[in-house]
Formats: C-alpha cells, sequence, structure tokens
C-alpha cells in the first residue's frame, strides 16, 4: 500500500512539474513611455546624437525652440537604450517579454498626458506601464506640483484601463546646476506621491545618482551603456514579478499553491 | 589775443564735458549666466558692443539658490535683470538693473511665496514699460502671474488665469507684428485632450506712425558673428532676432 501511495505521488509530481523547454513562457507585455532616456537617446559632450536601432531618427517636433534630429521610440518593440537588457534579464526569469519602445525625444510631462489612451489602444495585451517623465520638465522651469498632476493624470489612465501604472523618479542633469537641482526636487515629490498612492516605483535617480559622472553618455543628461544596463536592473526589480525559470510550474499546481 | 584764447580754450573745454557726459547707446548682446561657487550663488553680466566683449561684470551675490535669469532692457536702455531665488522652501523673483552712476541697483522684490515661482518670461514693450509673467503654485496648482515695471518700480502681481484647480503654465511674453505685448500659456483641459493653450493681449497695437518710429531702433546681427563669453553655466542671451523689431541698444 506505501509502495503505491508513494508511486502516485510521484506520478503525480511528474505530471505537475515539467522541464522548462517543454513548457510556453508566460508573455508579458510592457509599455515604457518618457521622454528621450526612455528612447534611448545617446547624446556626446559635443552634442552629436545617435538613436539605438530601430528607434527612429526624427525632427524634433517637442521643443518649438529645437528642430534637431532626435529619437522617437514610436512603439519599437524591445528597442532602445534599456529596453533590450531588459528583456534579457526577464527572458531569463522565465517570460517571453514584449517592451513598447514609446520614448519621444524633448517630450515634458504636460505633452505626454493625452497620448496615454492612444498608447493603451495601440498596445491591448499590455498590462504594465512604466512612465518616465521630467527631465525635460526641469529645463523648462516645469514646477513640481505640475509636474505630479500631470504624472497623476496619466496614472490615472492607466487605471482606469485596469493596468498597472509604473513611475520612475528624475535622472540626473549636469548640462546645468539648477536643473540637475530640480531633478532632485522632481524625484523626492514622486518618490512621495508613489508611496501614497501604492504605485510601482523605479527609483532611477537614486540607483544612478551617486556615480552619474560615469553613466551619462558625455551630455550630462543621457544615459551611457553602463547606465541603461543599471536603470534595466532597477526596473527588473521593481517590477516585482514572480520568477518563473529553472523548473516550470504547470499552471495546475501554480493554482494550487497561490 | 589773451581774450581769444580764452574764449577757444572755453569753447574746447564745452565740447570735451558735453561729449564725455553724454551717454552712449550702442547696439550690444547682453550676455547673463548663473555662476555656483560652495554656499554661494552669483549673476554674472557681459555686453558685446563693436565686436567687443566686455569684462565679466558681478551683478549679484548672495548664499541662497540662483536660477531660471532672464534679462532685457528698461524703458532708459539699460540692462535689467530677474531671477529666481531660493532659499529654504520660500522662492523670491528679485530684479536689478543698472543704473546711471553705472552700478547695480539693490535687488527689488517683484514677488515672494512660499510655493515654487517658476517659468519667468520677460519683455520689453515698444513704450518701454517692462512686462514680466511667471507661474506660482500658492494656491495648490500653478497659475499665471504678470507685473509691469516702470519709473523703477513693479505693480502689484495679478492673476492671469481664471480661477480653477488646474495647472495654468508655462507663461510667454511676446511682441506681435502689430507691436502689441501678448501673453500665452497653458492650461490642463482635461486627461483625453492633455493641455490647451490661452492667449492674452496686454497692451494696444501701435499706429503706423509708432511703428516708423520703432523701426530706427532695429539692431541687426549675425549670429556667427558673436562671439560668447567663457562660463561653467549656459548662458541667457539677450537680443531679439525675430520679433516685430529686433534692438537691443543698451545704455552703459
Amino acid at each position: 500500500m506505501r509502495r503505491y501511495i508513494i508511486s502516485l505521488l510521484a506520478l503525480a509530481f511528474g505530471c505537475l512539474s515539467v522541464p522548462a523547454w517543454s513548457v510556453s513562457p508566460e508573455p508579458f507585455h510592457l509599455v515604457t513611455y518618457g521622454d528621450s532616456i526612455t528612447a534611448g537617446v545617446f547624446r556626446t559632450g559635443s552634442g552629436v546624437v545617435t538613436c539605438p536601432q530601430g528607434v527612429s531618427r526624427e525632427p524634433g517636433r517637442f521643443d518649438d525652440e529645437d528642430t534637431r534630429e532626435v529619437c522617437y521610440g514610436n512603439g519599437a518593440v524591445n528597442k532602445g537604450g534599456y529596453q533590450p537588457k531588459l528583456f534579457s534579464l526577464l527572458m531569463d526569469d522565465g517570460y517571453a517579454p514584449s517592451i513598447s519602445n514609446y520614448g519621444y525625444s524633448g517630450i515634458r510631462s504636460d505633452q505626454m498626458v493625452p497620448f496615454v489612451l492612444s498608447i493603451i489602444s495601440q498596445r491591448p495585451s499590455a498590462t504594465h506601464y512604466l512612465i518616465m517623465a521630467g527631465a525635460n520638465d526641469a529645463a523648462n522651469d516645469v514646477s513640481t506640483s505640475t509636474l505630479i498632476a500631470n504624472l497623476s493624470a496619466m496614472v490615472s489612465q492607466v487605471q482606469a484601463q485596469g493596468l498597472t501604472p509604473v513611475i520612475s523618479t528624475v535622472t540626473r542633469n549636469f548640462i546645468k546646476s539648477a536643473f540637475d537641482v530640480k531633478t532632485g526636487q522632481y524625484s523626492q515629490a514622486i518618490r512621495s506621491y508613489a508611496q501614497a498612492n501604492d504605485i510601482l516605483l523605479v527609483d532611477s535617480n537614486a540607483a544612478l545618482g551617486p556615480n552619474w559622472g560615469n553613466l551619462h553618455s558625455g551630455d550630462g543628461l543621457h544615459l551611457n551603456g553602463q547606465g541603461n544596463d543599471i536603470l534595466s536592473s532597477v526596473i527588473h526589480s521593481s517590477l516585482n514579478l514572480k520568477v518563473r525559470n529553472g523548473l516550470v510550474i504547470s499552471p495546475i499546481l501554480h493554482l494550487l499553491l497561490d | 589775443m589773451n581774450v581769444l584764447r580764452f574764449i577757444v580754450f572755453t569753447f574746447c573745454c564745452l565740447i570735451f564735458f558735453s561729449s564725455a557726459s553724454a551717454k552712449k547707446t550702442n547696439c550690444s548682446v547682453n550676455y547673463v549666466s548663473a555662476e555656483y561657487a560652495k554656499k554661494q550663488s552669483s549673476i554674472a553680466f557681459w555686453s558685446y558692443v563693436d565686436s567687443e566683449l566686455s569684462d565679466k561684470k558681478l551683478v549679484y551675490q548672495t548664499e541662497h539658490h540662483i536660477s531660471q535669469i532672464r534679462s532685457s532692457v528698461d524703458e532708459d536702455f539699460r540692462p535689467l535683470i530677474v531671477w529666481v531665488e531660493r532659499s529654504g522652501k520660500n522662492d523670491r523673483i528679485l530684479s536689478t538693473n543698472l543704473n546711471l552712476t553705472g552700478n547695480w541697483s539693490e535687488p527689488l522684490l517683484v514677488e515672494h511665496s512660499k510655493s515654487e515661482l517658476s517659468s519667468p518670461s520677460l519683455i520689453r514693450a515698444p513704450d518701454g514699460t517692462s512686462y514680466l509673467s511667471w507661474a506660482s503654485d500658492e494656491g495648490g496648482s500653478d497659475d499665471v502671474y504678470l507685473s509691469q515695471f516702470s519709473k523703477g518700480k513693479w505693480s502689484q502681481p495679478k492673476t492671469v488665469n481664471e480661477k480653477n484647480s488646474v495647472p495654468d503654465i508655462l507663461p510667454a511674453l511676446s511682441i506681435e507684428r502689430d507691436g502689441s505685448v501678448r501673453l500665452a500659456w497653458r492650461t490642463f483641459a482635461k486627461p483625453s485632450i492633455g493641455y490647451e493653450d490661452r492667449f492674452e493681449e496686454v497692451t494696444q497695437a501701435l499706429s503706423e506712425s509708432e511703428k516708423q518710429q520703432l523701426q530706427s531702433w532695429q539692431c541687426k546681427y549675425e549670429k556667427s558673428s558673436i562671439i560668447q563669453p567663457e562660463t561653467n553655466e549656459p548662458l541667457f542671451i539677450n537680443y531679439y532676432q525675430d520679433a516685430f523689431y529686433s534692438f537691443e541698444k543698451t545704455r552703459f
């Protein structure tokens, strides 16, 4: 009888647990929405702009005074500055990730607000929305309260669709001291807002700030390769997803365990 | 003979002193920059006249943080500088201008707030009055304010937008082709639309004769010929190239 029970249990375990290669990874679709840092712009100290592979290079349209060629994500999948590395990290976790790049160089938070619903309709399978704004607000002297109001408007739109918003603090800016002070003020307010409203937070300012001198592309604002790697790791940990690598748990056991 | 020499000498002295006391009004590009050192912020000023860049002049110094510097000229064509100064959680908008003695005046208070003052926009109207607009979130969300500078004084700030609970942001003053001063800003409409643009006429259009009088003030610049002074912070460059009339006649 004992042998019979043990055999039954072994058979059940064998059915309920299967090797990773035989089960399709769970899809995970993330939209990344923001400015040139989201787009993945690399700009040197002398102003030469390089766009990541797969990200469009177009004349700027969000700053009336600056129409130089810049980078627009336009929804490119798994392309950008930090997006490729984040894709790998999520793959390692056992997911089938799809990361849409809606980064637009020069865009401020007030300009971002009206496009949220349009992006949601373009990506119906996306469940998480990472909103990263503030760099251009700092350069345009936008107040902290207005930035938070704009973030709140975007977060509300995402939540109203039953989706998960994720917000980020603002990375540092060495172009001008006043801008850098502003990013610090913004980041403090964003942390408070995220905590008060129980919103997932990517604290990119804290993660990159102390070593910012070595992590920007040369212009004091955009990220270099190392900076993007760190940012992808911070985002990855902030998403707080279940790790699904190694022995993939079948749906039935997942149900029993949850 | 002695009388004749005396007359000639007196005449020469009169010519010399009258030319020395007359203030030169030249076309100038004015540069203003913030400079930061440990526990100190300062404002630096340069002028660029007849292809010569002046030495750096220290305008103002403080232990507080200075930002958002704007520059123009007052009704007498003397440089006028405005900035935001933060001390703790208090913001102030201050101004100074170059007076008759060639010194920068003691800072004048335009506005103070326990909230954030942001996005100042400064312009000189054709009649010489200077207008300053900014945003303040004293009321919980940003509102747009306007004040004018004339005869050495700023007027009491007045709210421009209607009373509301949404952000009114990024005020921008400009001179229209008819010579009037216009204020534009953005106001939050609703999430699906975002912000809408708003405009207000601050001054009236000019008559044809007034426009013709203005054209005699024009200064023309070629950007490529301008030399920028060295500074560790970006500059605010004060010249108007695309406005109805471009001028920067400055008195020093």
